[in-house]
């Protein structure tokens, strides 16, 4: 077997592999309907959401029937591979999620309780990213299963430069390594061997351009390496041992989520586009009202916390004002807390980049949400320009850099004129072909219309009210974006 | 020169019921090298005795006979290589006696030790495959069971994709002493009560006699 790609590039395109067959399948069903209402109502429906629990129900149902006994798929639950996200029968959950926590307990020293297991299985509470990580393990899933349900909790896939995630990735691979503590022992053996990295480690963590594919090809040189499990742990802890310096920083017990410098300055720069757009935003100062120009920072970037409020504002997302009201929320009719959690989550998440980005400690990467929302942004504003406007020929400027994102947004502002004189109907597939090639100018998969957080961007560009989605979309089920996490276990 | 030995314990659930083990073992020398297979039949399945009798028998004979080209042969080739001599076997059984395929059910510990120090193992389903490099070292693991999501299933013959679930191991070691198979049951470093599961443990030994026997305990009445 010849691999040439790092472990990264694999991942990602079997991910792509697996879910261009699926995409194919949801853009299919999707282009069945043909007025603006049917595609709504195709997307609001909760049982074309592929969300974590339906994938662990499904999993379980394949590879694991003999957790289900005496219960037979077909007559007293249903198949979740012919049908649809339906829920279990409350015996059959109840059953599932008592052997569930048993086996976790006894198979890999993790402690989660029956109610919190059938809570998953039945999406009513989100899940963290460490713990989804532990859910696989449980299920014993392998490498492209685990990462569909990373990314159906709407979290980023595995990434290399993180200790835990490489060793996550090295476990997975091969059934005999499932376990998680396993997988525990192993990091705690570098964490030992490098160190403690929190001492050793400057401050700001410098990363070399080229050595994500390094460690990829690494690590896949000792999977495939035919080695004995004793040797090929070995030379995995020595690998990454020697290795240290370029995976990411231990921070108060965790490890810094991976990342990508490419990501990282393909994302400032698209924050130059968006600045044309949302040139200002409005500030309160004792009940008086002013519009304040966006600041550019000394790098030559708009000032990117500015830049969300100028966007949140100019979409009526008034998070500023439901922060001062968050208070009386009880009393305050208008006031709805699932979107002021969405607003402020994300706040707090462009701030955690935005402190990534000046200070460099790399506590947080660019992430495929992000991208979304800021076409969403991109896209509802640049819909409302004029050809002829100073602002369209800026972007156009812009466009003509040369670079590989700049030749994106030059092919979406050209569909995008298209779409505006396209009718309500055929919008959406231009809208969908500019999502994806603005993903795919950041090497993220495309639109999956089953995950909460893709429908509700499309949802949103075919409403003119989207903060009225949230709750509906997004916080019914409870998901990462409000916030509202299972603590980890 | 490499010597081959072999212990089985029947274990208590067998036991109370008067049913016999379902491990199966073959040996083969030559060519300058040594081969063993230990191959655990599936009690619910009909056929799981019958399926290790054969794999462990004609898995043992090809690899000795064949050892040189087994440990140059590319990965992807001789583990399809070896799938159909597996599945060829235990079809062209099943056809004779009129059985279903799928009762042809067993995991397989297969190991293949040349005079020069390379080895060779090959693994499915539970149970688990060490070796010893210098007399009086530790064991180490070379490969570990692979269950299903607890440890009361697992891969078997002709019940899963042996080519994506047989697991393939080569290496060159001079110092190797000895290589271990034990099937579901066996305690390592220890045994002092009666397993529940039959155990047994087949090795290849290295220039001497002496080998890891589990200890064995008292037969109850």
């Amino acid at each position: 077997m010849d691999y040439t790609n790092s472990i990264t590039t694999r991942v990602q395109q079997q991910i792509d592999m697996i879910f261009a067959e699926k995409i194919e399948e949801a853009d299919s069903a999707l282009e069945m309907y043909e007025t603006a209402v049917e595609i709504r109502e195709f997307l609001t429906d909760r049982e074309n959401i592929s969300t974590p629990g339906f994938l662990m129900r499904r999993y379980l149902q394949v590879h694991s029937p003999e957790l289900f006994g005496e219960y037979e798929c077909g007559r007293d639950y249903p198949d979740l591979t012919a049908e649809q996200n339906v829920p279990w029968p409350e015996c059959v959950t109840d059953r599932i999620a008592k052997k569930l926590s048993s086996i976790s307990r006894s198979v890999h020293g993790l402690t989660i309780s029956t109610a919190n297991w059938k809570k998953y299985l039945n999406d009513e509470q989100g899940v963290q990213r460490l713990l989804a990580i532990k859910l696989s393990f449980v299920l014993k899933m392998d490498r492209d299963a685990s990462g569909m349900l990373l990314l159906a909790c709407g979290h980023d896939l595995y990434s290399v430069r993180n200790p835990q995630d490489f060793i996550c990735l090295y476990c997975l691979e091969s059934p005999d390594r499932r376990i998680w503590s396993y997988a525990e022992n192993l990091l705690s053996r570098f964490a030992e061997s490098s160190g403690d990295l929190q001492k050793q480690t400057k401050a700001a963590f410098s990363a070399h351009e080229g050595m994500t594919e390094m460690l990829g090809t690494g690590l896949e040189e000792i999977l495939f390496s035919e080695l004995p499990s004793h040797d090929a742990d070995e030379r995995l802890i020595a690998f990454m041992t020697g290795s240290r310096d370029e995976f990411t920083a231990l921070r108060g017990g965790k490890y810094a989520a991976g990342f990508s410098l490419t990501r990282r300055s393909r994302f400032m720069e698209l924050t130059r586009y968006l600045a044309v757009l949302y040139p200002e935003y409005a500030s309160w100062e004792h009940e008086l009202i002013s519009f304040e120009k966006l600041p550019v920072d000394e790098d030559g970037y708009p000032n990117l916390k500015c830049l969300v409020r100028a966007m949140f504002q100019e979409n009526e997302w008034e998070f500023e004002a439901w922060q001062s009201e968050s208070s009386g929320a009880e009393q305050n009719e208008l006031f709805q807390k699932e979107i002021y959690i969405f607003c402020k989550n994300y706040y707090d998440h462009v701030n955690a980049i935005d402190r990534m980005i000046r200070r460099g400690d790399n506590m947080q990467p660019v992430e495929r949400r992000d991208i979304l929302l800021m076409g969403y942004f991109f896209l509802v504003k640049f819909l409302e320009l004029s050809p002829s406007s100073g602002e369209m020929a800026e972007l156009r400027k812009l466009a003509e850099g040369g670079g590989e994102l700049d030749d994106a947004m030059a092919d979406i502002m050209d569909w995008l004129t298209d779409a505006s004189e396209a009718d309500d109907d055929s919008g959406i597939m231009y809208y969908r072909r500019c999502l994806n090639t603005l993903l795919a100018a950041f090497d993220f998969m495309p639109l999956y219309v089953p995950f909460s957080f893709d429908r509700f961007i499309l949802l949103s560009l075919l409403t003119p009210d989207p903060a009225e989605l949230v709750p509906f979309i997004i916080c019914e089920n409870r998901q990462m974006i409000c916030g509202d996490l299972a603590e980890e276990e | 020169m490499i010597y081959a030995n072999a212990v089985s314990l029947t274990g208590k659930y067998h036991a109370e019921r008067g049913m016999n083990s379902q491990d199966r073992y073959s040996v083969a020398a030559g060519n300058d090298c040594s081969a063993a297979v230990l191959c655990d039949g599936a009690g619910s399945f009909a056929a799981g005795d019958l399926a290790a009798e054969l794999v462990s028998g004609t898995l043992a004979a090809f690899l000795c006979r064949s050892f040189e080209e087994c440990f140059a042969e590319k990965q992807d080739v001789l583990l399809r290589r070896l799938v159909m001599i597996v599945e060829d076997t235990l079809n062209d059984c099943a056809l004779e006696k009129g059985l279903d395929p799928g009762e042809m059910a067993c995991t397989i510990l297969a190991s293949v030790m040349h005079e020069d120090g390379r080895c060779l193992c090959l693994h499915l389903g539970d149970g688990m495959i060490l070796r010893r490099r210098q007399l009086g070292c530790g064991l180490e693991i070379i490969s570990r069971p692979a269950n299903g999501i607890d440890s009361s299933s697992t891969y078997l013959t002709m019940n899963c994709s042996l080519f994506e679930h047989l697991r393939l191991f080569r290496w060159t070691q001079e110092d190797i002493e000895g290589i271990f198979l034990l099937t579901d049951g066996s305690d390592v470093t220890e045994v002092t009560e009666k397993p529940l599961d039959d155990c047994t443990c087949v090795s290849l030994i290295r220039n001497n006699r002496i080998v890891l026997i589990p200890q064995r305990a008292e037969q109850e009445s």
